[in-house]
């Protein structure tokens, strides 16, 4: 916490004014939490790839500081909402800037934790539905000069375009992580 | 006619895949960064092409196809982030799997099989390679349809009026009246047929709408169901957890009672150790499945208690028995598990 670049410590986001930021997000209750979600996803997104380790903290602090200055423009801001959160980002990365911040240090894979990751990867596939694994196997499976090809035959194959092809393997791919994620958490707490 | 957008979309998608490139490695013009920037907050579909990117400038990274500049600008930006790592050694676990299951035999696909036929690839070109062809089709194919029904009907009413012209012509002498009187039923009954064509036509028109508009209810009904999709405006906090040892399985289920409309719902978790910087907290059901998992959480202050705030959209949350687990991340950045609160959700 000592570390934290950018820390409003006058203010602290309290349970009205974020129940003010998510109204004003959408006058509409079935949208609005969805619209924050998304909102702080994109803004994490936004800071790590600008280079910053502590990507969260900025976009939990950019939140803070846009519920906080909500009372003041509530009434007279026009326009996608959003795009205010990227101005306070800027500002929040400029500060960032100038701060120095320990570079992360990349923590080496130990052999038995590669060896896990395999085993989990080996189990998330099997539990994938058949055709979305030889999908993602097919999809990143060749190399160099044949990938191309490869994938606009897939494509045809599927009677999808390539890019709605790229989107779909992404996604089985992302569900994949997301599975051997857990796996390895779910190792780690056998451990204890 | 054809109007050729499709070129310019896919030029635009290459320009839009190296502008993403180019912004992951850090090395896009600052108006240009700025550009991707706000798409990527206010375009919904833009995040998932920038996560796209980023699998594939890692692929390319653990391949060798990246330029020895834009390995060292993957090195020095894109892996500035700890997700960035894993998604990264991920990536090369996958490649490991891929390269010692090499063949494609496995998939249960022979190279025959994989040769899409004829109806396939007229389908794809109608339906992927481009869209306003087959719009374009779709409307000259109907079009075509109801210029033939026009031409038919046409044709036949021709038919008829010359046949009563023909008629009149020659039954002028013998009866007038006779002919009148059946030409004019003839006309009495074309009339009703039309009626009934155009009452039918209406009838279909009112069902069409009536299934578009129960589509789009249904539609509206199946997004509101959605889990983690259905959220309302206002946020609301549980009672602080407690962790109770290891594992609470030896105390009773505590219950987190969430208020009808609740938004976003956070849960206060209290951490007595000062011994991690940052938590990783992985919200679970008793079926196993991960709801939703934060980073970086950080320990504050709450009634002299030291909590972690896990936050979560209501609607992810059903009733019954969850638990929160956690992992701490120690000084050197090492991760340990921590242990699991449980509790049970109630909807008010």
């Amino acid at each position: 916490m000592e570390n934290s670049p950018v820390r409003n410590k006058d203010w602290t986001l309290t349970q009205e004014s974020f129940d003010q930021l998510l109204g004003w997000l959408d006058p509409d209750r079935e949208i609005s939490g969805r619209k924050y979600e998304g909102i702080r996803t994109r803004l994490i997104k936004l800071f790590a790839c600008r280079g910053c380790a502590e990507s969260e903290d900025l976009a939990d602090e950019c939140i803070n500081r846009v519920a906080k200055k909500l009372p003041q423009i509530v009434n007279t801001y026009e326009g996608d909402p959003a795009l205010y959160f990227y101005g306070v980002a800027r500002h929040i990365h400029q500060e960032y800037l100038r701060r120095p911040a320990p570079a992360p240090e990349p923590i080496p894979q130990t052999d038995e934790e590669s060896e896990h990751e395999y085993e989990c990867l080996n189990k998330c596939l099997e539990e994938l539905p058949p055709d979305s694994r030889n999908l993602v196997l097919q999809y990143y499976h060749e190399e160099k000069k044949a990938k191309i090809d490869h994938r606009k035959e897939m494509a045809l194959r599927l009677g999808i375009a390539v890019n709605a092809l790229r989107i779909r393997a992404y996604r089985i791919r992302a569900t994949l992580q997301g599975c051997v994620h857990a796996c390895l958490e779910r190792k780690q707490f056998e451990r204890i | 006619m054809l109007v050729p957008e499709r070129p310019n979309k896919k030029l635009n998608e290459t320009e839009d895949t190296l502008a993403i490139k180019e912004y992951l490695l850090g090395r896009l013009a600052l108006t240009k960064q700025e550009e991707v920037e706000q798409r990527l907050l206010a375009d919904d579909s833009y995040l998932e092409n920038v996560l796209i990117a980023e699998d594939e400038l890692i692929d390319e990274y653990l391949g060798n196809k990246l330029s020895a500049q834009e390995r060292d600008s993957f090195r020095r930006h894109f892996l500035s982030t700890p997700e960035r790592g894993e998604k990264l050694r991920f990536a090369q676990t996958f490649r490991k799997y891929l390269e010692s299951n090499s063949s494609l035999d496995s998939l249960g696909e022979s190279k025959a099989d994989q040769s899409p036929s004829w109806f396939q690839s007229l389908k794809f070109s109608l339906r992927a390679s481009n869209m306003a062809t087959a719009f374009s089709l779709a409307a000259a194919l109907l079009f075509a349809v109801f210029a033939g029904l026009l031409f038919i009907r046409d044709r036949n009413l021709q038919r008829q009026l010359e046949e009563l012209r023909t008629e009149n012509t020659n039954s002028t002498k013998a009866s007038d009246s006779q002919t009148d009187k059946e030409a004019q039923q003839r006309l009495a009954l074309e009339s009703q047929r039309n009626a009934q064509l155009n009452a039918d036509l209406q009838r279909a028109q009112q069902q069409r709408q009536q299934l578009e508009a129960d589509l789009a209810r249904l539609e509206k009904e199946k997004e509101r169901q959605t889990p983690g999709g259905s959220i309302s405006g206002r946020s609301f906090m549980t009672p602080v957890l407690a962790l109770g040892g290891v594992r609470s399985e030896t105390s009773a289920l505590r219950e987190v009672s969430i208020p009808k409309g609740t938004g976003v719902v956070s849960i206060p978790f209290r951490v007595d150790d000062d011994k991690y910087q940052r938590y990783r907290a992985s919200l679970i059901t008793d079926s196993g499945q991960t709801i939703q998992t934060r980073n970086n959480l950080k320990p504050r202050e709450i009634n002299g208690q030291r909590v972690v705030v896990f936050t979560v959209p209501a609607g992810a949350i059903s009733p019954g028995e969850f638990q929160l687990r956690l992992i701490g991340a120690t000084r050197d950045g090492r991760s340990e598990p921590i242990g699991s609160y449980y509790f049970r959700a109630v909807k008010q």
